[in-house]
């Protein structure tokens, strides 16, 4: 049985190795091939420290449009008889190529794009607006392509309260801003903090959207290493900056797992 | 199935010192059990009291710590569940939701390898045993609690075990529909000839369908005997209180009458045997009592009666028509014959 | 309990706005010009025709669906037997073993792309469909355990018992009971896994070569290059495809199981 137990689980084993080993490798050759002098050039170059810093407040804001648009959202769909209706709207462009999603951004905001065009067509502008190529782009761009995460994951822990506690709080003289303030949002804090680890986490080590939309001059921690590989074929310096990337993820996201943590240990006493 | 006949043939078990721990819980503790053959038995007690542990060590799905189990002669000792000649009808009735009713109840007839015309048939007399045969085709979510109920048993059934396993089967149900569902699972008892052992925590369902109950409390058999038995003699305070409703009393709350209850006894009074008022006078044993509350429960009212203010209220059930028109805060005599009274050990 | 208007127009607006750039995009894609307009200028099947003549746009489709195919159904029965390793197993040793899968989910992506390259090199196996299949296994992995796992915790264990007393044996049990009940399960892990598959370009185009590509790093080469209407033809038959494949989701098994995947998410340690 305990052999039986072992032999199913080998394949899975060897993929989580394989992955362990990619992630090993990467930060272990980061430190024999470049070694600590290439960190240290790194975190002297002004040009990476302003990457670094864009990276870390995009994600972050990013991170915060999606949360405060997911939740209304996420309610509404929680409380909605056509739920099933308005979830294929929400997962459907959530399955779509990031790719196909961000040319739909370029779409509508190029120089020639439908909302410039529309501006021009009801005599508001006379010149384009420039908005592709822009920080601002990167930040529609991204909050678009990881909404669907945050709005499924509060989704799931709206769903799973019990709708007789906000009863209960209405019965006991709460208001509505009352009832949801002190029993819906409290409840639904795992989903809040479990979705937006998710997009800090994709934020930062997104490079299709940033580069698509934010073009080579503002870009990302995943943009750089993107263009030290395949334009300066710099793998040593894409190296280091990738394990950088590591780092600043697990910083970014450490806080949140935490506090994650903490409220499930208040809320299921576990 | 049919050709079944009418005295049973197989289905005697014994159980020997059987116990069982989780942790620091003694779970089932040196229960002895000896149940023969077509026999209709009911575990009997609170949750928790182990009866339902016990039912899955005779099922194969827990293994005893110590004791032995013997089916028909032959030792279940570590036999895998699916090898003892033993059915179960779960409480949830765990009916496979991807099979319709008629595979449902051929699913062990076609582990066996019997031949595909051999199951229809036994399918079809199975469910015609439980009258379901018009639902052969339906799918288990297409049902009706009671139905599904039906399903369960006719998929045990059909297999002809030499034990029939019943975990608080019809717990679920309105009590309409479990009245009625206990005097068919009765009824089918008693056309098969299979040993049921059926696990319930209501007193009413165990004295009315069992044979035999058998009275579990924290893990150890307090009693095994006929209905009767249980209500008339009790084996324990436990017995006395659970089964039926009793006034139990010791000797010094008894002293007032007059009455003495055996060295280290418990006198126990159902609440039938008192009597109030002009019908007390001719009782050897009396008193007078204040009445606090009359409850009206269809022919009967139900009537707790205090005798002063530190002692528990004594519980008296007389015909509703009695009563006349005595009322809560009335005075009246409360009397009882100690020759009807059970005893029970005090400890 | 009734919701706030401004949660309902937040909520509806989202509802417009998630689809909105996808929509564009096919609008796009019926140009009869060589720009790309919104709405489009007429109607023409030029851009779709294009598509279907050339070799390296059918390539990529094809490489891209072959790699889909392949990683869905590998990783998919690496996870059912995964999962059936795990069903039961202490609870220390399952939760660790499920938080290495879910592992890939808690890096980001740029670093996973350049620890795969790196990795891949070495085995020469860079370029090549087995290194994109390989990485894409591993991607997979998590999407296709956890609707497999939520199945599995679905069936009661009376079910299987259920069984046992009937008189089947344990391999019996696995045929007739559990691998049935376990059918949702399997076809959203199939789905799953083949859409983040097919979608994934982040990790991807660190992998490809001249040899081997894949449709949406195909795309996303083509964007970043020019941005003519024939990109929208193809968006416009993945997201086509994708949301065929959300259809499918629903009538197999249900919208709801991605909820269900995202609580069993936030149950495991991370």
């Amino acid at each position: 049985m305990k052999a039986g137990r072992v032999a199913l689980f080998a394949p899975m084993a060897m993929l989580i190795a394989a992955f362990a080993v990619a992630i090993g490798g990467l930060i272990w050759g980061s430190f024999t091939k470049g070694g600590v002098g290439l960190y240290a050039d790194l975190l002297s170059d002004q040009v990476v420290l302003r990457v670094l810093w864009r990276t870390v407040w995009i994600s972050a804001l990013t991170t915060l449009f999606c949360v405060v648009l997911a939740y209304p959202l996420a309610l509404f769909l929680a409380r909605s008889k056509h739920r099933n209706l308005w979830l294929i709207l929400v997962i459907s462009p959530w399955l779509v190529s990031i790719v196909v999603r961000t040319f739909g951004w370029m779409v509508l905001l190029g120089n020639r794009g439908v909302v410039n065009m529309t501006l021009r067509d009801l005599g508001l502008i006379d010149a384009p607006i420039r908005m592709l190529f822009t920080p601002t782009a990167v930040l529609i761009g991204l909050t678009h392509v990881f909404l669907p995460f945050v709005v499924i994951a509060i989704l799931s822990s709206l769903l799973q309260q019990d709708r007789r506690l906000e009863e209960a709080s209405r019965i006991l003289g709460g208001t509505r801003w009352q009832t949801f303030r002190r029993v819906t949002l409290p409840l639904s804090m795992p989903g809040v903090i479990g979705g937006a680890s998710l997009v800090l986490l994709m934020a930062t080590g997104a490079i299709v959207t940033p580069l698509l939309l934010g073009g080579l001059r503002d870009r990302m921690l995943g943009t750089q290493i993107y263009t030290e590989i395949f334009q300066v074929f710099n793998f040593e310096r894409a190296t280091a900056m990738a394990v950088m990337l590591l780092v600043v993820a697990l910083v970014l996201v450490a806080p949140l797992r935490l506090l994650e943590a903490r409220i499930r240990q208040t809320q299921e006493g576990v | 199935m049919a050709g079944m006949p009418s005295a049973a043939t197989k289905g005697r078990l014994r159980l020997d010192r059987i116990t069982k721990t989780f942790g620091a819980l003694r779970a089932v503790d040196g229960v002895d059990l000896d149940i023969e053959a077509g026999e209709f038995i009911a575990f009997l007690g609170p949750s928790g009291c182990g009866k339902t542990t016990l039912l899955r060590i005779i099922a194969g799905f827990e293994a005893a710590d110590s004791g032995r189990a013997a089916l028909d002669g032959r030792e279940l000792g570590r036999l895998p569940p699916n090898r003892r000649d033993v059915g179960l009808v779960f409480q949830n009735l765990a009916l496979f939701p991807h099979l319709s009713v008629a595979q449902n109840v051929a699913f062990g007839l076609e582990l066996r390898g019997h031949a595909k015309e051999a199951i229809a048939q036994e399918v079809a007399q199975a469910l015609a045993l439980v009258e379901l045969g018009a639902l052969s085709g339906r799918r288990i979510q297409q049902l009706s609690g009671g139905q599904r109920q039906r399903v369960a048993l006719a998929r045990a059934l059909v297999l002809e075990p030499a034990v029939l396993l019943l975990d608080e089967p019809l717990s679920a149900l309105d009590l309409k529909l479990r009245r009625q569902l206990q005097q068919e699972l009765k009824a089918l008892q008693r056309r098969t000839r299979t040993t049921f052992i059926f696990v319930t925590h209501d007193q009413e369902e165990a004295l009315s369908m069992a044979d035999r109950v058998a009275v579990f409390n924290h893990g150890k058999l307090e009693q095994f005997g006929s209905p009767r038995d249980l209500y008339q003699r009790p084996a324990s305070r436990f017995v006395a209180d659970f089964v039926g409703e009793a006034n139990i009393r010791d000797a010094a709350q008894l002293a007032a009458f007059g009455v003495r209850p055996p060295p280290r006894s418990l006198l126990v009074i159902r609440p039938e045997d008192c009597a109030i008022g002009a019908a007390a006078t001719s009782l050897p044993a009396r008193r007078e009592g204040v009445i606090e509350t009359i409850d009206y429960i269809g022919p009967h009212a139900r009537l707790r009666i205090g005798l002063d203010e530190a002692a528990e209220p004594w519980v008296v059930l007389i015909h509703g028509g009695a009563v006349g028109d005595l009322a809560p805060g009335a005075r009246t005599v409360l009397g009882f014959d100690p020759a009807r009274a059970a005893s029970v050990p005090a400890q | 309990m009734g919701l706030s208007p401004a949660t309902r127009i937040i909520a509806v607006l989202l509802l417009i706005l998630l689809p909105a750039p996808l929509i564009i995009v096919i609008g796009a894609s019926f140009s009869p010009r060589a720009v790309l307009a919104f709405p489009p200028p007429g109607f023409s099947w030029r851009w779709y025709l294009e598509f279907l003549g050339s070799t390296a746009w059918i390539t990529a489709f094809a490489q891209s669906a072959v790699i889909a195919i392949v990683a869905a159904v590998v990783t998919t029965i690496i996870a059912v037997l995964a999962a059936l390793a795990l069903d039961r197993a202490p609870a220390r040793l399952r939760s660790a073993a499920e938080t290495a899968i879910l592992a890939p989910l808690l890096f980001p992506h740029a670093a996973i792309g350049i620890a795969f390259l790196g990795w891949l090199s070495m085995l020469h196996l860079n370029g090549g469909f087995i290194g994109v299949l390989m990485a894409h296994l591993i991607l997979c992995a998590p999407f296709a355990y956890r609707p497999i796992a939520v199945s599995l915790r679905q069936i009661d264990r009376s079910l299987t018992e259920a069984a046992t007393i009937l008189g089947a044996e344990p391999r019996q049990t696995l045929t007739r009971v559990v691998l049935p009940l376990l059918r949702p399960g399997i076809a959203a892990s199939l789905l799953f896994s083949f859409i983040i598959s097919f979608d994934e370009v982040t990790v991807t185009m660190f992998l490809t070569g001249p040899q081997f590509t894949t449709l949406p790093v195909s795309i996303y080469t083509h964007i970043h290059d020019s941005a003519d209407p024939v990109v929208a033809a193809i968006s416009s038959v993945l997201i086509l495809l994708t949301a065929g494949l959300v259809l499918l989701i629903d009538r197999l098994v249900g919208l709801r199981i991605f909820i269900d995947i995202e609580e069993e998410g936030r149950h495991a340690p991370a």
